[in-house]
């Protein structure tokens, strides 16, 4: 196991050496920082010397050695854009995206997971084939698609809900959340029904045809004969039995639900680090990109080999095969 | 050596040889068979005719600036009250005929999503090939590229090339340049299943007698690849450029949408889905309501034909 571990460690980090690099070159190499960060007004020689105190003299490996320790330390530079940190405007716009995920995830696993034991149970009923044919077009329509068609039903035409914005949120220390408001909460449904529903259909389509194959297995049919109720056989037998997979599944998905996030935040003006990717990716501001590509690549990075170790963990068999 | 088969030729034989299996094959008796399949084709090769035909169809030209008149913006569809019968289906905030405008941005987006399907297979069987066949480090190298994309979900891939691209070129030189940052930014995200699916068929391939029978006759090693190797590592590529290209058409809407992709004057899906965004709060809904069933429509029956063409050719599933 430790010598697994170590290794997946490795890789890990590699990946992350790759990363940063493509992150550096586009900081350094992609535009001008000095034309980007000073008027047209300002002389030669003082363009030298901006370029002097930013350090983009020094050779190569200096500077990309350098873009990387200050990253280990949360310094990403100055938005061109906002002249402020990078790592302030993040920090700020954090919770936003995160409470947002969070609740999508849950809207998905918590609509998902009996949708897909319904249709897996009912293989042919009339209300599975529709819940299927559903999710056929759920998978194909675009998020920010979905996500008007939900403005324009609920806040346009009914008025039920806002269309934009996080509601009032409070602050706990650097935290601000809006779990604790009645707007925030309702300014929370329609982004992360949007931003759920890709996933909800992963989710139900892998625990139906997971379900499909555990109720072939023969101690299901032992269950069935040792006279078990139904509800006994799919719940306590069946379900448990499926869950290794989705575990995986939602795990490696919290990765795109961040990235996707880009598109709802967009959609609802929701003001989490995803609206201000978008923008920075309109205004070429390299040093916000070259952060949220860093921050993202972390993420994905972490959650995977956390899933690794939880599988291995979980199915005997994998550690097993390790072994040989 | 005059016994080698031009490289060209062997690929046109090879690719007329499997439109002959397609037509003799199951294949067609199985679309006969599934009503949804037959639907969803007919929508998608209207649409795409239409689109391809918009120069001739369309009432009025959209890109014509010298024809709109801000008096036609926002008109409802014909036969709601205050429709003009001049534009069927309303118009948009600059008096565009919503019609011809969904014509022409149904058209750039099916182009754009072609050729960046078209770039993307290029790389992928490109770097996939070179992968499969020559190993060693070349293939560490490509398969850890391709390992290290696939982490990151292909939008946010095409958003950094986007971004990159837009600051690399400035705002002026991409000035009609946006077409193929598109096409790049959309192609470069797509790349990797290409790559991985041929580089394991050509794995395979490799140890063929007919390729080792080349090789042994002295056939340089790129006649090997494209002559021989290439014709039989297609298969696969024909359906996932299918499911690809409803991907596309997907990513190039959104991203259009965010704002990177195409200028507003230029009409796609995407682009137009955005503007009529802006207008359903005052209850303008037909701006953003035909390019979104098009846009929708065109991915789904796009979809339904790349699984129906997965399952169909797939001998397991049968």
């Amino acid at each position: 196991m430790s010598s697994y571990l170590v290794r997946r460690l490795l890789e890990a980090i590699l990946v992350m050496v790759v990363v940063a690099i493509v992150a550096f070159t586009l900081f350094r190499f992609v535009g001008d920082p000095v034309n980007q960060m000073v008027g047209q007004d300002i002389g030669i020689a003082e363009r030298d010397r901006l370029r002097a105190e930013l350090g983009l003299d020094d050779g190569l490996l200096v500077q990309c050695g350098r873009f990387i320790w200050n990253a280990l330390h949360f310094d990403f530079g100055i938005s061109y854009k906002f002249r402020a940190p990078v790592t302030d405007l993040i920090a700020a716009r954090l919770p936003a995206t995160l409470e947002l995920s969070l609740a999508a995830s849950i809207f998905a696993i918590a609509a998902g997971i009996p949708l897909g034991v319904h249709t897996g149970i009912h293989r042919d009923g009339a209300l599975s084939r529709l819940i299927m044919a559903g999710s056929l077009i759920g998978v194909s329509l675009p998020t920010f698609l979905i996500g008007i068609l939900l403005i324009y039903l609920f806040s346009v035409t009914l008025h039920w809900l806002p269309s934009y914005g996080r509601g009032e949120v409070v602050s706990l220390g650097f935290w601000q959340t809006g779990f604790l408001t009645g707007s925030g909460l309702r300014a929370l449904i329609l982004p992360a029904v949007t931003l759920g529903l890709f996933q909800l259909t992963l989710v139900m389509r892998l625990v139906r045809s997971e379900m499909l194959e555990v109720l072939r297995t023969d101690y299901i049919r032992f269950a069935r004969a040792r006279g078990l109720t139904d509800r006994a056989i799919h719940f306590r037998h069946a379900l448990k039995n499926t869950l290794v997979p989705v575990v995986t599944i939602i795990g490696l998905q919290i990765g795109s639900i961040i990235a996707f996030s880009i598109i709802t935040e967009t959609v609802f003006q929701w003001p989490g680090m995803g609206l201000l990717f978008i923008q920075a990716v309109q205004n070429a501001d390299i040093p916000i990109m070259a952060a949220y590509l860093l921050l993202t690549a972390v993420i994905f990075v972490t959650i995977n080999l956390i899933v690794d170790l939880i599988y291995r963990a979980i199915d005997p068999r994998i550690r097993m095969s390790g072994r040989v | 050596m005059a016994e080698t088969p031009d490289p060209d030729a062997g690929f046109a034989a090879a690719i007329l040889r499997r439109f002959a299996a397609i037509a003799e094959s199951h294949l067609l008796y199985s679309f006969t068979r599934s009503w949804v399949v037959m639907i969803a084709a007919v929508f998608a090769v209207t649409i795409i005719a239409a689109a391809l035909a918009a120069q001739w169809i369309a009432p009025t030209n959209p890109l014509d600036l010298a024809s709109l008149d801000l008096m036609d913006s926002r008109l409802p569809p014909a036969w709601m009250e205050g429709g003009d019968p001049r534009f069927l289906i309303g118009t948009d905030d600059q008096g565009r005929d919503l019609l011809s405008a969904l014509l022409y941005g149904a058209q750039m987006s099916i182009g754009i999503s072609l050729a960046a399907v078209g770039v993307a297979i290029l790389l992928g069987v490109t770097l996939g090939l070179i992968s499969g066949y020559f190993g060693g480090l070349f293939d560490t190298l490509i398969m850890r590229a391709a390992d290290v994309q696939l982490t990151f979900p292909a939008i946010l891939t095409a958003l950094l090339v986007n971004g990159a691209a837009r600051a690399l070129l400035g705002d002026q030189r991409l000035q009609g340049g946006e077409f193929w940052v598109l096409v790049v930014s959309i192609g470069l995200a797509f790349w990797v299943q290409y790559a991985r699916t041929v580089r394991a068929s050509t794995l395979q391939e490799r140890h063929r007698d007919y390729v080792q029978a080349a090789r042994l006759i002295g056939v340089p090693s790129w006649k090997i690849l494209t002559g021989h190797v290439l014709p039989n590592v297609l298969g696969p590529v024909t359906v996932i450029a299918t499911i690809n290209l409803a991907l596309a058409i997907i990513t190039e809407a959104t991203l259009s949408f965010l704002g990177v992709g195409l200028p507003p004057s230029h009409p796609s899906l995407g682009t137009l889905v955005r503007v009529g965004n802006d207008f359903l709060m005052s209850g303008e809904w037909w701006i953003v309501f035909f390019p979104g069933v098009v846009l929708a429509g065109l991915a789904l029956a796009v979809n339904i034909l790349g699984d129906w063409l997965r399952e169909a050719l797939n001998p397991k599933l049968r």
